[in-house]
């Protein structure tokens, strides 16, 4: 179905926001960040994480540190750098952005003219 | 009952089946050989393990000793497969049909082992030769050989494998034996894709992996379990079934083959122009046109002949050919009405053929008689004469011989004892006939040679009478 296609689209751009912004509030390791991910609905696959996290990794937004655990083998505790936390910030804007213009245009589509009570939004400065 | 066998997942220890074990490992590998072509692809493939490892102690905690197939099922499914994790536009790039890319060393070790050894059997269209225990009735060896030259449907090798076995004893067996023993079985995702001729890299292997995965999921199809299901006679009664219903459906494709070779002669009779002098008797052309009845029977009894073939004929061809998705080729009222049909036909081909049968016998006693009253003499007849080598004739021959015009009048009369061939009734009109020229002739000739006889005498007579003339003018001049 295209409606499935466009909403794994959606979700797959919005992957990486969530996962920072998890690992902002504190250090997860796969497992946490796969149960709430997929509390949120917003993971299927377990696996689309794994290279996620090391894209991220290699690009210097995480780090990670091995803890033991009780039962099991030991943990990938990732953790955000601050070079992550820079990107997240950014990140935030953009999605306060994006979430602007879908609200405009959405309330724009009855009347396409501007008068005096919306205040003018530049749409061309929007990236 | 399954084997069981410890495995070391990062220092801990997992209790787990022997099956599991095979898929768990296929999948880790797998993994690890599409993720090795990608920078940092190795602590992808690590991290996978740690989440396997990871769930496989959740199954411990919760107090489930043994890690069974349906486990690892589910964990592949829950960490999917490498297209579903793609989130780089190189894994869409590197994910074609092209040969594989050098890997690195650890990783590479599984397709050493595909590269072409030379050990296994020849090379066609870079297929080869294995057997498919995926796919097996006895040995799987019709199901290998069959993908092995591109088809996709393995049962008309396996009817004609049957029909060869039927009609050249015990040489077909053995070969198939021996064929069995000797090409391997394809048990690998590796291997069943050298099979089917596909190309072997990471995208075709985890593909297969997968398939094989979810095949053995859906039904309880994983080719250890069915081994174990089948006990010697079970499979023995299933080929013997198999063989069974091959040979009925090869004899009653015959008879229906035959029915309507003869229904087809049936109708030609019934629409030859008939000239009944130059039929046999026997014929059924003859017979339709003196009573059309006849003709209604027999045609009712080879139509309803043919659906009582047709109908066991349907039933196991669509009993062989059968798809695995549909559960029961009919519905029991599909099934009961077949039966009434089968019933009813089979009764009404036998009462009709009876029919035709009774009522043929009278229409040729009756057409026979009507002939010979009808046809005495025959001038266009092109009839050899025996010399009386025919059964009935010699009664005929002997009186021939001994008074041949008694024996004309005699036929001629129908006094004669009648011949029951109509050969014979030719044979012996042509003798009538024949004497009765021969008696012309004869009466012919006696009747030339009279006026012959008599004409001498007149001339003899004219002679003389002129000598005596000529005798007495010479007297009366002496006077």
């Amino acid at each position: 179905m295209n409606v499935d296609n466009a909403k794994s689209q959606m979700r797959k751009g919005m992957l990486e926001y969530c996962v920072l912004l998890l690992l902002s509030k504190e250090a997860c390791y796969a497992n946490d960040i796969i149960t709430r991910l997929k509390r949120a609905e917003l993971i299927v696959v377990e696996g689309t994480l794994y290279p996620l996290l090391t894209r991220l990794k290699k690009d210097g937004l995480l780090s990670y540190e091995w803890r033991e655990s009780p039962q099991g083998p030991p943990r990938k505790y990732y953790v955000l750098t601050p070079e992550g936390r820079i990107f997240l910030d950014a990140l935030d804007a953009a999605w306060g952005e994006l979430a602007r213009t879908v609200a405009l245009v959405k309330g724009m589509s009855p009347q396409l003219t501007f008068d005096s009570s919306t205040p003018p939004i530049d749409v061309k400065s929007q990236d | 009952m399954k084997k069981n066998i410890t495995i070391n997942l990062y220092g801990t220890l997992y209790a787990i089946d022997e099956d599991a074990c095979q898929l768990l490992e296929q999948y880790l590998n797998n993994m690890r050989n599409y993720f090795s072509q990608r920078d940092g692809g190795e602590e992808i493939a690590d991290d996978i393990e740690h989440r396997v490892a990871e769930l496989l102690s959740e199954l411990r905690a919760s107090g489930q000793e043994a890690v069974s197939i349906d486990n690892v099922q589910d964990i592949i499914r829950r960490i999917g497969n490498p297209e579903q994790m793609d989130d780089e536009a190189e894994a869409e790039a590197q994910s074609t049909n092209q040969t594989p890319p050098p890997y690195h060393d650890s990783a590479s070790a599984i397709y050493q082992s595909a590269e072409p050894g030379g050990e296994k059997k020849s090379w066609f269209a870079g297929r080869k030769l294995y057997r498919d225990p995926q796919d097996q009735l006895l040995g799987g060896v019709m199901s290998g050989v069959c993908q092995y030259f591109g088809g996709n449907d393995p049962l008309p090798w396996r009817i004609l494998m049957v029909i060869l076995a039927l009609f050249s004893f015990s040489t077909i067996g053995i070969i198939y034996l021996v064929a069995w023993a000797i090409i391997p079985a394809a048990r690998t995702a590796e291997e069943r894709l050298q099979m089917r001729g596909a190309p072997v890299n990471a995208q075709t292997l985890s593909d297969e992996l997968m398939r094989a995965a979810n095949a053995a999921a859906d039904a309880v199809n994983s080719p250890q379990v069915q081994q174990k299901a089948r006990s010697f006679g079970g499979t023995l009664v299933s080929i013997i079934v198999f063989c069974a219903k091959v040979l009925a459906i090869f004899l009653l494709g015959l008879g229906l083959v035959t029915i309507f070779c003869v229904m087809s002669l049936v109708i030609a009779g019934c629409f030859e122009s008939l000239h009944p002098e130059d039929l046999d008797y026997d014929a059924l052309g003859s017979l339709i046109h003196y009573n059309s009845a006849i003709g209604w029977t027999s045609m009712f009894a080879l139509l309803s002949a043919l659906v009582a073939m047709g109908i066991p004929f349907i039933v196991l061809v669509r009993s062989l050919i059968k798809s695995p998705d549909q559960p029961h080729s009919f519905t029991t009222r599909t099934r009961a009405t077949l039966l009434l049909i089968f019933v009813l036909s089979f009764v009404c081909s036998i009462v009709a053929t009876a029919f035709t049968a009774i009522e043929g016998r009278h229409a040729k006693d009756v057409l026979y008689d009507e002939y010979v009253k009808t046809h005495p003499h025959h001038d266009d007849d092109d009839v050899v004469i025996s010399d009386g080598t025919y059964d009935d004739a010699p009664i005929i021959d002997t009186a021939y011989d001994a008074n041949p015009a008694a024996a004309a009048a005699a036929i001629a009369s129908d006094t004669m004892p009648k011949p029951s061939t109509a050969k014979a009734v030719r044979v012996a009109k042509e003798k009538a006939k024949r004497a009765a020229k021969e008696a012309k002739d004869a009466a012919k000739k006696a009747v030339k040679e009279a006026k012959k006889q008599a004409e001498k005498a007149a001339q003899a007579e004219v002679d003389a009478a002129i000598t005596s003339a000529v005798g007495a003018t010479d007297a009366e001049k002496k006077d």
